[in-house]
């Protein structure tokens, strides 16, 4: 994105360095100003009594609320349960993803034998897993956490099955020149080529991992980011449930920018666009 | 030391690619197998390599009977087909077998052979299209094979990397004697490298011709003489060109 405007450069050319240093920092300053008179108008509004404090408090007050909650030590407590939950149901999702979904792609009777009734699974809204859920593994961590990995799981799955289905016969066939047994194949060819869809794949999963751990955490918790979301409702604070909305938005950014960043670095041989 | 090709047919389900092609290769021979498209070049050159198992008759090398991939036997591709995430270097070292340290100072003595020093960090997309089947001629040589097929390599390249390209394997084949089997539809090229030509023809190829070009090396590409077979050879595959080229699918 960045590089785009470097192309402005020759016209102000003279300015030199600083002035390269400014076009760059452009793309997020532009897209910080809608944010930003939003939030002005929003405080000025909520500080001149026209919204009611009791349905939208002003953005300092929400603001102090996460302080106040971060002063007393018991934020920590409720980001730390929620990531330690989303953590655990990600890596189970995705990893019983990976094996499943190269073993449905490597082995065409695999995918015969198994892939319609995932496919019939898919089609179960995960959210109708809840009370079943609940009445198989009480209302404790174990029935939050395979919430979160059946979420992550399908689309994983998916992109792990695509990506295999779709690595170029050729490079294959290069592979079979040399010898290789179907375990090197796929070892040295079909899993590093499937590799960027996978990624893919976790990211919507991670993304689905944010949405399930709100679903679990409002279905009964005592503690985590979701249980502020229900105690903010039950004792009338939408401070409370915004505070704890903008934590999901900056930790949900925050994992995705770290995943996003773990993809830059494995898949640098891609030939893609953004990159120059 | 040999390969020989022996009644080798190949039906796929709906109609049959080539018929009873036989032929010997002497080692240290470049032999060019020679076709307009769709007459089954690519084919036979598949069922030698064993990369196609389903075919009948016998490939013979150095007196086995060998179905299947063996290697002896080196292929360089049409397109490069290089690992997109593996380092030109590691592209090369990808046949090779042992540690590490020792398979990348033998992908780097190929890689300097076929004049790509200094690119060994490089990945794929970096490379040109010339750059690129230098690195696949390097991955099918550093096995040390001690035959060669080749399947149009150079038809993909502008007519000056063609021709670098060319002369880089006839100094390959120089330093390491091997006996290659050169598929391609060009003529010229077939003249300029080969010893000994097979034309194919028809649908199902045939075997119509084996000419062996009584050229010495090194060639000029102007030669009077081989303008000569030329004209003979395209004398020989005009005669049935319109009927082929209609129906001509696969190379």
């Amino acid at each position: 994105m960045a590089k785009q405007h470097t192309e402005a450069l020759p016209l102000k050319g003279i300015a030199g360095k600083s002035a390269e240093r400014q076009l760059r920092l452009h793309p997020i300053l532009i897209g910080s100003i809608l944010p930003f008179i939003l939030l002005i108008i929003w405080e000025s509004l909520s500080r001149l009594g026209i919204l009611p404090s009791y349905l939208l408090p002003a953005p300092t007050v929400i603001f102090s609320t996460i302080v106040e909650l971060g002063a007393d030590g018991s934020l920590f407590g409720h980001i730390g349960i929620t990531l330690y939950r989303i953590f655990l149901g990600f890596l189970l999702g995705a990893a019983s993803a990976l094996l499943l979904g190269s073993f449905v792609g490597i082995y065409r009777k695999a995918e015969q034998f198994f892939d319609p009734i995932i496919q019939a699974f898919r089609s179960i809204p995960s959210l109708a897993w809840v009370p079943l859920f609940i009445l198989w593994m009480g209302i404790a961590e174990a029935s939050k956490v395979t919430l979160i990995a059946v979420g992550v799981f399908f689309p994983v799955y998916l992109n792990v099955v695509s990506g295999i289905l779709s690595v170029d016969r050729q490079l294959i066939e290069v592979g079979k020149m040399y010898g290789l047994n179907s375990y090197q194949l796929v070892k040295r060819i079909i899993l590093p080529a499937s590799l960027p869809s996978f990624l893919v794949g976790l990211r919507s999963g991670l993304g689905l991992g944010w949405m399930f751990v709100v679903a679990a955490e409002l279905m009964g918790a005592s503690q985590g980011l979701g249980y502020l979301l229900v105690l903010g409702q039950n004792t009338y604070s939408p401070e409370l449930i915004i505070a704890s909305i903008v934590l999901f938005a900056l930790l949900g950014k925050v994992s995705d920018a770290l995943l996003k960043k773990v993809e830059y670095r494995s898949l640098h041989w891609q030939d893609r666009m953004e990159q120059r | 030391m040999s390969l020989q090709v022996r009644n080798v047919s190949k039906e796929f389900e709906t109609r049959k690619a080539i018929s009873n092609i036989s032929f010997n290769t002497e080692s240290g021979e470049i032999i060019g197998i020679l076709g307009t498209s769709g007459c089954g070049k690519s084919t036979l050159l598949r069922a030698v390599s064993g990369l196609d198992s389903s075919y009948t008759g016998d490939v013979i090398i150095d007196g086995e009977v060998c179905n299947d991939i063996d290697e002896r036997l080196g292929f360089i591709f049409q397109q490069p087909r290089l690992m997109p995430w593996l380092s030109v270097l590691d592209n090369v070292s990808f046949g090779l077998k042992g540690g590490k340290e020792e398979r990348r100072s033998n992908a780097a003595r190929y890689l300097d052979l076929v004049g790509l020093k200094g690119n060994e960090q490089d990945y794929p997309k970096q490379l040109s299209g010339g750059m690129a089947q230098r690195v696949a001629i390097a991955r099918a040589l550093v096995t040390s094979p001690q035959y060669l097929l080749l399947d149009e390599p150079f038809s993909a390249l502008d007519a000056f990397t063609k021709m670098k390209l060319q002369d880089l394997l006839l100094d390959i084949w120089e330093a390491y004697k091997t006996t290659i089997l050169l598929v391609t539809h060009d003529v010229e090229e077939a003249l300029y490298l080969c010893d000994r030509l097979i034309i194919l023809k028809g649908q199902p190829g045939r075997k119509d011709e084996e000419i062996v070009i009584d050229e010495p090396r090194p060639r000029s590409r102007g030669s009077v003489n081989l303008a000569e077979y030329k004209e003979h050879i395209l004398e020989r595959l005009e005669l049935t060109t319109s009927a082929t080229e209609i129906g001509g699918a696969t190379t």
